[in-house]
């Protein structure tokens, strides 16, 4: 299923089940990530247009 | 714009996962410590068994004078011996080992995923497939051990999971 507009897929829901465990308390920031990767079909910018 | 916007949802994802391998590397060290802490309370209970009728016998027949000391000891083996079956530990013990295992597998594949996630080789949908595909997983592997055996929650295996957890991502890169 495809989003019609953009092409790219629609996200699903993000009803998830807990766990049945309990949770476990830690705050544990996320090591630092690559940026992503750019998207399929980018916004064409025109660079030299704006004086 | 949209690229912006297409950047902080997928940080959101990578958030999402990450939290996601977080606790569920927290729950294989709590089902593990859980695991340890019901084999060991079954193995005791053996050993008590075993020491107490054996050597009980043997003190019996060395110092007679005290009979009913050895009878008791005696007693009380045989009826750990019997309601044995019926205590949770033996249970608990043997469905933690197959979740315990089965949790490991996933957790392997939920951390060789991390990978690709923090790499942003995936887009934000993907990501979220993946959570989706895993998560259901996870459900089942725990509703076939629950379905049959309760776990009360223990607080000290939880602070012990917690300290692990935070060990093992201190120094994590990925």
């Amino acid at each position: 299923m495809a989003d019609d507009e953009n092409n790219r897929p629609v996200i699903k829901p993000r009803e998830i089940r807990e766990s049945r465990l309990p949770h476990i308390d830690v705050d544990i920031p996320m090591p630092p990530v690559k940026p992503p990767k750019p998207p399929e079909n980018p916004p064409t910018a025109d660079k030299g247009s704006e004086k | 714009l949209s690229s912006q916007v297409l950047y902080a949802l997928q940080m959101n994802e990578q958030e999402r996962y990450w939290a996601f391998l977080v606790q569920t590397y927290g729950h294989t060290r709590y089902l593990h410590k859980y695991l340890e802490r019901c084999e060991s309370i079954d193995r005791n209970i053996s050993m008590y068994t075993a020491i107490a009728s054996s050597a009980s016998i043997g003190g019996w027949v060395i110092w007679q004078q005290a009979g009913w000391v050895w009878g008791t000891i005696i007693a009380i083996s045989q009826v750990i011996g019997a309601i044995r079956k019926f205590l949770p530990y033996s249970t608990q013990a043997e469905k933690l080992r197959s979740l315990d295992s089965h949790y490991a597998r996933l957790l392997t594949r939920i951390e060789g995923e991390w990978f690709r996630v923090r790499s942003s080789l995936l887009t934000e949908a993907e990501i979220n497939d993946l959570i989706t595909r895993f998560k259901p997983e996870q459900d089942e592997i725990e509703d076939a051990t629950f379905s049959t055996v309760t776990l009360p929650d223990k607080k000290r295996l939880l602070t012990k999971a917690g300290a692990d957890t935070v060990n093992h991502f201190k120094s994590y890169d990925g």
